[in-house]
């Protein structure tokens, strides 16, 4: 299992972010800080802000920018071509999984998200 | 769109997201009560501590999943999912209490569509939000699940979404 250094957790929900960072922190993946951000727009700005950011995981329900926009946006930045991207959601939609694992999202994970399911996802290719 | 319900299987539905999504992010045993013994006075706009939140769907069918329970519900699941953290961030609780149920609603939407009708449907959500008053305009009741929340009464209501133009 790869150790990632600044992992960015993309939500608008507090409680969803807080239960990811412990479900990474459960399921023993070794991350050297998290940073957050309550949408898209704010996660680029973090990306920009911010260098050794390594892994994103981003919600796709969220207000200002989507995690489907910003997924589709980040993968078409070259300059951040290295940024694993993992998306969590709370539907299940097998045509926009599709979509998103077309242009480069590492995995999908549907929310309630678990320690085994973020190590599913995370390992995934590594 | 409210004529391709099925009640039954919708009821069933709810209950199913309303009890996996406690017992996974909360860690609360959520069990069926027959409806009329959840209410209606406990879930009454008379309750003072009465407490209502909505998501709209807006695909594959127009309808709003609604969750109505006390506040001390409320205050429980902030203080299970936050318990660790409240030290880190001590003045968070209100903001986190608002939000925990909130998110327990996205998941339970989420839950529900996928039960109701399997992956793989183009689904479209809106944000959750709370609701502060009823002003009599509700879609009529599709479809609905009580339950009993280790002690607090919970209930899950499918509703039509009444347009206005």
């Amino acid at each position: 299992m790869k150790n990632y250094g600044r992992v960015l957790i993309v939500d608008d929900s507090s409680t969803s972010r807080m239960i990811i960072q412990r479900c990474m922190e459960m399921a023993g993946i070794g991350v050297t800080e998290y940073l957050f951000a309550e949408n898209g727009l704010d996660a680029f700005a973090t990306l920009r802000a911010n260098s050794g950011i390594e892994l994103v995981i981003t919600d796709i329900n969220m207000p200002k920018m989507d995690g489907r926009t910003f997924a589709t946006l980040l993968r078409g930045d070259s300059s951040m071509a290295s940024i694993a991207v993992v998306i969590v959601s709370s539907i299940a939609d097998s045509v926009l999984e599709m979509e998103l694992r077309s242009i480069g999202v590492k995995s999908v994970v549907k929310k309630p998200v678990s320690p085994a399911k973020m190590l599913q996802a995370i390992g995934e290719g590594s | 769109m409210s004529e391709a319900i099925d009640p039954a299987k919708a009821a069933a539905a709810l209950m199913q997201a309303l009890s996996s999504t406690f017992a996974e992010m909360a860690f609360i045993d959520v069990e069926p009560v027959a409806p009329g013994r959840a209410g209606p006075d406990r879930f009454s706009a008379k309750a003072t501590s009465f407490v209502r939140a909505a998501i709209d769907v807006l695909r594959p069918v127009s309808c709003r999943i609604e969750i109505e329970c006390q506040a001390s519900l409320k205050e429980r699941i902030e203080a299970t999912l936050f318990q660790e953290r409240r030290d880190e961030a001590p003045g968070e609780d209100e903001k986190n209490r608002e939000d925990s149920l909130l998110e327990i609603l996205n998941v339970i939407s989420g839950v529900f569509l996928t039960a109701y009708f399997g992956p793989g449907p183009d689904i479209k959500l809106e944000l959750p939000q709370y609701l502060y008053f009823s002003d009599g305009s509700e879609g009529a009741i599709l479809a609905e699940a009580a339950a009993d929340a280790e002690g607090d009464p919970i209930r899950a209501v499918l509703r039509s979404i009444r347009y206005r133009y």
